[in-house]
């Protein structure tokens, strides 16, 4: 855990530089121009997934945690998969107002975008990065069917990528312990059940009305990855049901509004690309909370606005300084 | 935009984060406690604190047992390497411990000398733990009563396990919050008692001197006869405080890991059959019911025959002619056919209420563990033999301690006095936990009739059995057994095997030591008078002297 021993506020420290650089960022996309930034979207996808590759590269690459995530550079440290994850939704929304009706056809519509989604997504298993490229799959896939496509091969999409994953973890020894985990965690609490068991220790701990702010006990190593990946368990436990319940109807209602913009942009382009940005946050919301209560199997996916983390927090603040430049225009 | 699908969306957030909440309410509300109270239970630590405890003293504030500071060595493998050298300093092996490990022993206890040539060297992972020792400094003087303690300085045998709960002090446990790796957490700490207080110093009745004339006189006395074991108890008859409980073979306790397990058990609270020693509880209860006086005459039979059994005299007696014999005689020659004719006369259940109220069948608590309360059967469970032989001790089972009660209350004008093995608890703080004093549990006599019964043990030193027992200057009273040893487990009695024994006390017109010797298997002669006899002398004659108590017979 890279916690610096002697100081308590690193990670606030920290965060409140990202969130000045998040908001640089926000203020950059609230006047973008959204032509432009259509114009673009080859040139982001390929330096996005450029830096992407360059994660296997030794001497770039920073290992944490077991997982080759980060591009080291010399004073700060970034995260490819982030930017993947904003260039796939631009590139998407892109393609997907160009073709309109077209995607209705299988092999000339929906085909080349699929090919292109599993590289990108097989690249970020590898790392391996599970959770964000479900994420990412998870969004394209309703930006699909919000562009039109047929449910038929919507319906095949799913089953496909639902068995693919399913696959992929008896082939990786880590993510059958964590499927297995999620079947029965109390089978082995000191095992692989141990995250899970001590993500539910804290949420139920809460109770209604939480310990109150900064009275957690589960935070102390207890918890894995207590400021990031489960942050909402902590936050359970300190705010309570109250808490938790207010979170969510503020994520509700952003999601709400997203989908406003979206139904309200001026051209194609923009409402898919509003409405991208608002999957993305509604995917990422619902699955970190879903592996904090146990509903899903563990994975690591960070909760927006919420969890520390610099590369999504910026990231994060620019796509909601899109948001608001397509709902300003 | 495709406002039907955009709907659908709509709906799928709401189905997700509905899912979402109903969890919630599930584990936050519902499940609440179930949560909390395992989340709590891995946090808790219970750190017991140990107190420092009490030391043991004889009834003059020598000191018999006490706790002293030694080290602890133990590595972290973890940084832990130079195993061959810290191997050369202890002169032991040292088994190679797994370095994902933080701690492992090495040597509990180790002496200062060793600590310091290790601590000198520095070898790097190995550390030090201040620990307590226990010490016996006068070895194995008392040993069977002290006991010892175990490496966690837990009474284990002795005094030191009976009186446990008041030598270790009051169990102290901090409970603190952790995180997985033992680091406490920065939360209220709770404390389940308040108050922190080391261990009590306990004073035996025990007389360092005494207890040591005791225990010197059983060691001749066994190792003359070959015996299996041996035993002698000093009682102050006015109070009922022991003066000395010796045992023999015995151990050192500050090495009780290397003696005989056979030889920490204090024998004083284990039960036996008292044989002829039990003649005189008869006679002073037949003399208390009235169905004897001093003049009775038993009639003089060498053998007789009751359900089923035929009752003998352990030797061939000496009538001179008569066809009767008086009590006094009966005692001092020990006769079983006449002492027989007594309970018969009295009768089971007068019987066994007058042998209760001596005390038999009642725990004394001493602060030994392990006390038996004997056994003595109630009397619609007896055989028809049992009347006649529990009259010369057999078919009953008594501890030493009980039997010297019984001989206490004879020689107090049947007032049954509880004896005591220890004198006071001392906290921390000089205030006492407990203070012996003379405690009068029953009236086992009239006084007449002890007065009656002395004069019968008076008679028995004077001329009968246990002329051995005369000491010069003063006047004793006592009786001799020569007890079968009953077959363990069993119905019967082992053949050669016997229980040698005197108990008595003096000076007889004022009593004021009593003592008992009990040899368990003497080789060679067999009978109390002349195994027990001497020792019982010698000790009471120290004793005696040792007290300055004044000469009453010349």
């Amino acid at each position: 855990m890279g916690l610096k021993v002697g100081d308590s506020f690193y990670y606030l420290k920290r965060h409140i530089l990202y969130l000045m650089t998040g908001f640089f960022a926000f203020s950059f996309a609230l006047n973008l121009d959204l032509n432009k930034l259509k114009k673009s979207t080859f040139p982001v996808l390929g330096v996005s997934l450029f830096l992407l590759l360059l994660l296997f590269v030794p001497f770039f690459g920073k290992s944490l945690g077991g997982a080759t995530r980060w591009l080291n550079f010399y004073f700060f440290s970034f995260q490819p998969s982030e930017l993947v994850k904003f260039a796939m939704i631009l590139f998407l929304a892109s393609s997907l107002s160009q073709l309109k009706d077209g995607i209705k056809d299988f092999v000339k519509g929906l085909l080349p975008l699929l090919v292109i989604l599993g590289v990108v997504a097989g690249i970020i298993i590898k790392q391996p990065d599970m959770g964000t490229a479900l994420s990412i799959m998870a969004t394209s896939f309703l930006m699909f069917f919000i562009a039109g496509a047929r449910f038929v091969h919507l319906f095949s999409i799913f089953l496909a990528g639902g068995s693919a994953v399913f696959v992929l973890s008896f082939f990786s020894a880590y993510r059958l312990k964590r499927l297995l985990a999620f079947v029965d965690p109390w089978k082995d609490p000191l095992g692989i059940g141990f995250h899970i068991i001590q993500s539910l220790l804290a949420v139920g701990s809460g109770g209604f009305f939480g310990l109150g702010l900064g009275n957690s006990r589960q935070k102390f190593y207890y918890l894995p990855q207590q400021y990031a990946d489960f942050i909402f368990a902590v936050l359970c436990e300190e705010l309570g049901f109250i808490g938790a319940f207010a979170l969510i109807v503020l994520f509700m209602i952003f999601c709400f509004r997203g989908a406003k913009i979206a139904a309200g942009a001026k051209d194609p382009f923009s409402s898919l690309l509003a409405f991208g940005l608002i999957s993305m946050f509604f995917v990422q919301t619902a699955l970190n909370i879903m592996v904090v209560i146990a509903l899903i199997p563990t994975t690591g996916i960070p909760l927006p606005f919420v969890s520390y983390g610099g590369t999504t927090t910026i990231v994060n603040l620019f796509a909601v300084g899109l948001l608001a430049n397509i709902s300003r225009k | 935009m495709n406002k039907k699908r955009l709907k659908l969306f709509l709906i799928l957030i709401f189905v997700v984060f509905g899912i979402v909440i109903i969890r919630l309410i599930d584990i936050q509300i519902v499940h609440h406690s179930f949560y909390k109270q395992k989340a709590q239970n891995q946090r808790r630590r219970i750190i017991p604190i140990a107190m420092e405890r009490g030391d043991i003293y004889d009834r003059e504030g020598r000191l018999l047992a006490t706790s002293v500071d030694v080290k602890s060595i133990y590595i972290n493998p973890k940084e832990f390497r130079d195993y061959a050298k810290l191997e050369n300093v202890l002169g032991k092996k040292i088994p190679r411990f797994s370095n994902k490990k933080l701690f492992a022993w090495v040597k509990r206890k180790v002496d200062f000398l060793t600590a310091k040539k290790i601590e000198e060297i520095g070898i790097p992972g190995v550390y030090f733990l201040d620990e307590k020792k226990r010490v016996y400094p006068k070895g194995r003087l008392a040993a069977q009563i002290l006991g010892f303690v175990g490496l966690d300085n837990e009474g284990l045998s002795g005094i030191e396990l009976g009186m446990e709960d008041y030598l270790k002090g009051e169990e102290q446990n901090i409970v603190t919050e952790s995180d997985p790796s033992g680091y406490e957490l920065l939360t209220k700490r709770e404390s389940k008692k308040k108050k922190v207080s080391s261990g009590s110093d306990i004073y035996l009745t025990i007389d360092e001197s005494i207890q040591f004339f005791a225990e010197r006189e059983l060691e001749r006395t066994v190792a003359e006869y070959s015996a299996l074991s041996g035993l002698i108890i000093v009682i102050d008859v006015e109070n009922g405080e022991i003066l000395a409980l010796a045992g023999k073979p015995d151990f050192d306790p500050n090495y009780y890991a290397k003696s005989n397990p056979k030889n920490w058990h204090c024998k004083s609270v284990d039960i036996y059959e008292p044989g002829s020693t039990f003649k005189v509880i008869t006679a002073a209860s037949g003399l208390d019911c009235g169905v004897i006086t001093l003049d009775t005459k038993l009639r003089a039979l060498d053998q007789f025959e009751i359900g089923g059994r035929v009752i003998k005299n352990s030797h061939q007696i000496n009538w001179g002619g008569n066809s009767t014999v008086s009590v006094s005689k009966m005692l001092e020659q020990s006769i079983n056919t006449a002492v027989a004719q007594i309970g018969i006369k009295m009768g089971k259940e007068r019987f066994y209420q007058k042998i209760r109220q001596f005390g038999f069948g009642d725990l004394i608590g001493l602060g030994l563990p392990g006390e038996s309360r004997g056994i003595v059967k109630e009397p619609s469970t007896w055989y028809a033999p049992d009347i006649a032989m529990m009259t010369f001790g057999q078919s009953i089972a008594v501890t030493p301690v009980q039997l010297c009660a019984a001989y206490m209350s004879i020689a107090n004008d049947g007032n049954l006095i509880r004896p005591q093995l220890i004198k006071k608890i001392q906290n921390e703080d000089l205030s006492f936990i407990k203070k012996s004093r003379r405690e009068e549990i029953g009236k086992s006599l009239s006084s007449k009739a002890a007065e009656d019964a002395r004069l019968l043990l008076g008679n028995v030193v004077l001329k009968g059995s246990g002329r051995k027992a005369k000491i010069e200057g003063f006047t004793v009273g006592g009786k001799t057994g020569t007890a079968q040893k009953a077959a363990e487990g069993g119905r019967g009695y082992l053949k050669d095997r016997y229980i040698a024994s005197f108990i008595g006390f003096a000076p007889l017109s004022k009593p004021k030591i009593l003592a008992l010797v009990l040899v368990d298997e003497p080789k060679r002669v067999i009978w109390g008078e002349t195994v027990c006899g001497p020792a019982f002398k010698n000790v009471v004659e120290n004793t005696l002297r040792y007290l300055n108590i004044k000469p009453d017979n010349g």
